[in-house]
Formats: C-alpha cells, sequence, structure tokens
C-alpha cells in the first residue's frame, strides 16, 4: 500500500514510502552501494492480458445488452481499455534491489525497464565518483581470489549451492494438464453445435481433472527444473480453472432461481444444464468465448513449452536413469 | 557474490555491468547488474578505544578508563574511539546522535514523517464524496491547517498548496452549512 518514490540527495538515495499522510524514509549512501540489480518479469504481459480481456469482455457486454446497459459497459471498456494503452506505453515491468554491505533492498519505485535503465544509467557515474571505477579485471581477479578461498574450505553434504537444490522435474502431470485443458476447448467449440448430457458429463470431468492436476502440478514445479514461461502457464491455468468453477456455480444458481421447481431434481438440473448454449444470451456467448480462448491459449502453448523443456532434458534425465551409468561405473584413470 | 533476484543462482562475470539485460544463466530470466567497487570493500573492524596510559591524559565521558580521542561536535564531551560516531564528517556522542534522531536536529537521521497538509487535505476532499460528514471533518480541518501551519512537512521540499486547498475547501463546506442552517431557521 501505499506510494514508493526515488530521490537522489547530494551524498545519497532517498527512498520514500508515503502512505495515508505519513512517510518513511531509507536512504541509501553513494559510497556503500556495492551493487543494483534489475530483472524483468511479467507482470506487465499478465496486467495487459487481464485488462485486455477485461476489455474485450465488456465490449461484449455493450454488443449485446440493450441501450442503457450497453452505454455503462462501453464506458467501462473505453476505461479499462485506456488503462490497457497506458499500460503498454509505459512498456515492459521489472523488479530492482539494490545491495549493501548489510542489505537488499527493493526499490519499489523502479518497476518499468525504460525507467529503471535511465536511472542506472544516471546513477553510475556518480557512484563512481564516490567510490572510483571498477574494471571488469578486478572484478574477475576478486571472484578468482574469492573462489580460490572458498575451495580450501572443507566441503561438506549439507552445503549444497542454490542452483543444485532444485529437483528435476519430468512434467509429466502439467502435459496432462495441458492436454486437459486442449480438450476441454475441443468440448467448448463442440458445444457451439452440439448439445448433449454426455457433453455436459464429460466437460465437468475433465474440470474435476483438471482442478486437481493443476494443484498437483503447482506443487511439483516449487523448486523445481521446470522453466518460468512453464510455470507461468501453470498459474494461468489455475485461474482459468477457478474462473471456470466460480462461472459454472452462477451459472447453476441462475438456472436453479429461473427454475424453482426443478431445484431438487438432479438429473432435470443436469439436462437443464447440458440444454444451455452459448446462442442463449450474451452471457454465455462471452463464458464460452474466453473459455474457448483460455482453453486455446493456455493448453496449446503449454503443449508445445513442455514438449522443447522435454526434448531438451530427456538425455540427461537417460543418463541419470540408466541402469549402467549406476551399475558399471567406467574408470577414467 | 552477485546473485539472481529470482533463482538465487550466482551470476557470471559476464553477466555484470553490461549496461543493458542478459538472460540468467540459470533461470533466463533477463537481469541487469551494475557492480560497483564498494563490493570487494573490506567493512572497517570496529575500534575499542585505548586505555589510559598516564593521569594526564584525557579520558572519555562514558569510559573513564579510555584515552580520549575526539571531542564530540555538539556538546564537546571527550569521546573514546569506541564512543565517537562519524556521521557526515561529524563526530558525534551516543547521546548527542539519539538526541538529534528524536528532536529532528540531524535531518539525515529521520525516517519517519507526518505530511498534514496531505492528511488535512484527504479529510477535505473524502468528507465532501459523503457530504454529511464535512459538518464534523470541516472545522477538523480548519484547526488542522491552523495549528500545523508551520510544521514540518514532507521532507522533499514542496509548497504550501495543499494546505490552501484544504482550507478553502473546508472554508466551503462551512459556508455552505451556515446557508443550509439559515435558510432551515428562516423557512
Amino acid at each position: 500500500m501505499g506510494q514508493y518514490t526515488l530521490w537522489r540527495g547530494r551524498d545519497h538515495l532517498l527512498q520514500i514510502h508515503a502512505r495515508w499522510g505519513s512517510e518513511d524514509y531509507k536512504r541509501y549512501y553513494f559510497n556503500d552501494i556495492q551493487a543494483i540489480i534489475t530483472r524483468k518479469t511479467d507482470v506487465g504481459k499478465i496486467q495487459n492480458f487481464v485488462t485486455g480481456a477485461l476489455a474485450g469482455l465488456f465490449s461484449l457486454f455493450a454488443a449485446t445488452s440493450t441501450s442503457g446497459w450497453a452505454t455503462f459497459n462501453f464506458i467501462i471498456a473505453i476505461s479499462i481499455l485506456s488503462i490497457l494503452i497506458i499500460n503498454i506505453i509505459k512498456g515492459p515491468t521489472c523488479e530492482t534491489h539494490l545491495l549493501t554491505a548489510v542489505q537488499t533492498e527493493k526499490l519499489h519505485s523502479l518497476n518499468r525497464i525504460q525507467t529503471t535503465q535511465a536511472v542506472m544509467n544516471q546513477l553510475k557515474p556518480i557512484i563512481e565518483r564516490f567510490q572510483g571505477h571498477l574494471a571488469p579485471e578486478t572484478y574477475v581477479q576478486h571472484r578468482a581470489e574469492l573462489s580460490g578461498t572458498k575451495k580450501k574450505r572443507p566441503q561438506t553434504r549439507l552445503t549444497p549451492s542454490a542452483a543444485t537444490v532444485r529437483k528435476h522435474e519430468s512434467g509429466r502431470v502439467h502435459l496432462l494438464l495441458f492436454a486437459l485443458l486442449s480438450f476441454n476447448g475441443l468440448i467448448v467449440a463442440v458445444g457451439f453445435v452440439l448439445t448433449h448430457v454426455g457433453l455436459t458429463f464429460l466437460g465437468g470431468a475433465v474440470m474435476l481433472m483438471m482442478g486437481i492436476c493443476v494443484v498437483v502440478a503447482l506443487v511439483k514445479q516449487h523448486e523445481s527444473t521446470l522453466q518460468h514461461p512453464l510455470r507461468s502457464m501453470t498459474w494461468a491455468a489455475l485461474a482459468y480453472v477457478c474462473f471456470s468453477f466460480i462461472c459454472s456455480y452462477i451459472i447453476s444458481i441462475g438456472l436453479a432461481f429461473k427454475n424453482p421447481d426443478i431445484v431438487h431434481n438432479q438429473w432435470e438440473m443436469i439436462k437443464l444444464i447440458s440444454n444451455t448454449t452459448p446462442w442463449d444470451n450474451g452471457l454465455m456467448m462471452t463464458l464460452n468465448v474466453i473459455a474457448l480462448s483460455a482453453a486455446v491459449g493456455i493448453g496449446m502453448p503449454g503443449l508445445w513449452l513442455l514438449r522443447n523443456f522435454r526434448r531438451t532434458h530427456r538425455p540427461l534425465e537417460r543418463v541419470m536413469a540408466g541402469p549402467d551409468s549406476v551399475a558399471t561405473p567406467k574408470r577414467t584413470t | 557474490m552477485i546473485s539472481c533476484t529470482r533463482c538465487k543462482t550466482p551470476l557470471n562475470t559476464q553477466a555484470l555491468n553490461t549496461f543493458a539485460l542478459a538472460p540468467c544463466p540459470s533461470c533466463n530470466e533477463p537481469i541487469r547488474a551494475d557492480v560497483y567497487a564498494a563490493l570487494f570493500r573490506k567493512l572497517p573492524s570496529g575500534h575499542s578505544g585505548t586505555p589510559l596510559q598516564g593521569e594526564q591524559e584525557a579520558s572519555c565521558f562514558y569510559h573513564p578508563a579510555k584515552k580520549a580521542a575526539v571531542a564530540c561536535s555538539a556538546c564537546g564531551r571527550f569521546l573514546c574511539a569506541l564512543c565517537d560516531v562519524d556521521l557526515n564528517d561529524r563526530h558525534l556522542c551516543p547521546a548527542c546522535l539519539e538526541k538529534g534522531k528524536t528532536k529532528r536536529r540531524i535531518k539525515n537521521l529521520e525516517n519517519h514523517r507526518v505530511c498534514y497538509d496531505t492528511v488535512a487535505l484527504s479529510i477535505a476532499f473524502i468528507s465532501s464524496l459523503f457530504v454529511w460528514p464535512t459538518i464534523l471533518s470541516a472545522p477538523i480541518v480548519l484547526y488542522m491547517v491552523i495549528r500545523y501551519w508551520k510544521a514540518p512537512g514532507s521532507i522533499i521540499p514542496r509548497s504550501k498548496i495543499r494546505f490552501v486547498l484544504a482550507f478553502l475547501i473546508a472554508g466551503l463546506q462551512i459556508v455552505g452549512w451556515i446557508l443550509v442552517f439559515g435558510g432551515l431557521m428562516t423557512s
């Protein structure tokens, strides 16, 4: 909560966190700054995706609803669209950290690549004026010294590096999840031309399996070797599954209110749900279009990314799991 | 050692001071790391102060057994190397440092401020959205403007425009209420 700003002083950087009329200050002296690290993030892309989807959704509502609601939805759509445009103009997002000898602090205000790069370029000569220039060979030399001293330390099995802690993940659950997502897209697409109780049952079962798979996949990908885009896809799948569950619940409640006489008869309810088509009203059409786009937009790219990942990691997996390499080790001396 | 802020993998030497985004060797996230000489500077070890050698030597105010090394820039008390706090080329004793922080005498030690101008303007603006609360908030805002007009605001120098706006809004609200009650009385 609140607003972060960064100010340049005579000998320090001042980070101000302002909220509800009070301000907190943090000072980072140029003489103490060891490093400034910025990393590009996908937050901007997610924001664009969400605002784009919402703008599309409200545009659809505006197109399908009557005069009063159409104007209201149109205004909302335009507002969201303007937020999207501003976000696009501001450019990709990033996370910036500042390192000193005693702390690593996040610079919240430096959250756009363009601004951050400009600020880092501005700060570099100022910090170097206080600390002196660091030649690349100096860094290499220091690093070599550091690794040399580290080698002298006795190695213990309890001190693995951060990189080796990551567990290997084959991605089988992810494969199932993305396949189910794609299959769900197919079911939704079929729903545009065909309605049948069997299709409703199949869709429900697929959704349930997707719900289980996405939770298992998220647990498995934690601290694993899976690549970042795949992880993001899994999180997007979770968002889609939650969205689908909520929508299904709302539709069921809406149908129950419309048909109170069949609420207690489950079979009649299922038949009623199976008889609804995307062509019934604007809301159903919108939800089906979103479901179809999400299933295709997450399922297919997910499968493609997973295919690439498994291709690159398969040889290593075989060597590691192969019985020969363990049972008959070759002497190299 | 500089590490990726996401996967914590140490970055290659080639990935540092490139002035551009380069992929992290482990997670492939585009990253830029600007490293400075302070990274390789050894932290200065703390001083403990030297014991008194003879009776002729001045002793520290806080440690009578230790030799005075410097006088406090604020209070003039003699300080040993242990008690000496070097701040912006000034030598301060711990008591003056604490006093400077609590009484805002040392600006560089201040880490919190309440901006009454922002508070007054926020109260004036938000209450006007709901109309009825202004009957209470308007006098409060006027009091705040008068009471804290000279109080230090944000650490970043700025004008009194917030106070002026808050005063105007609160004044208009009070005038409005006077008119409403006046109308009710006459009718």
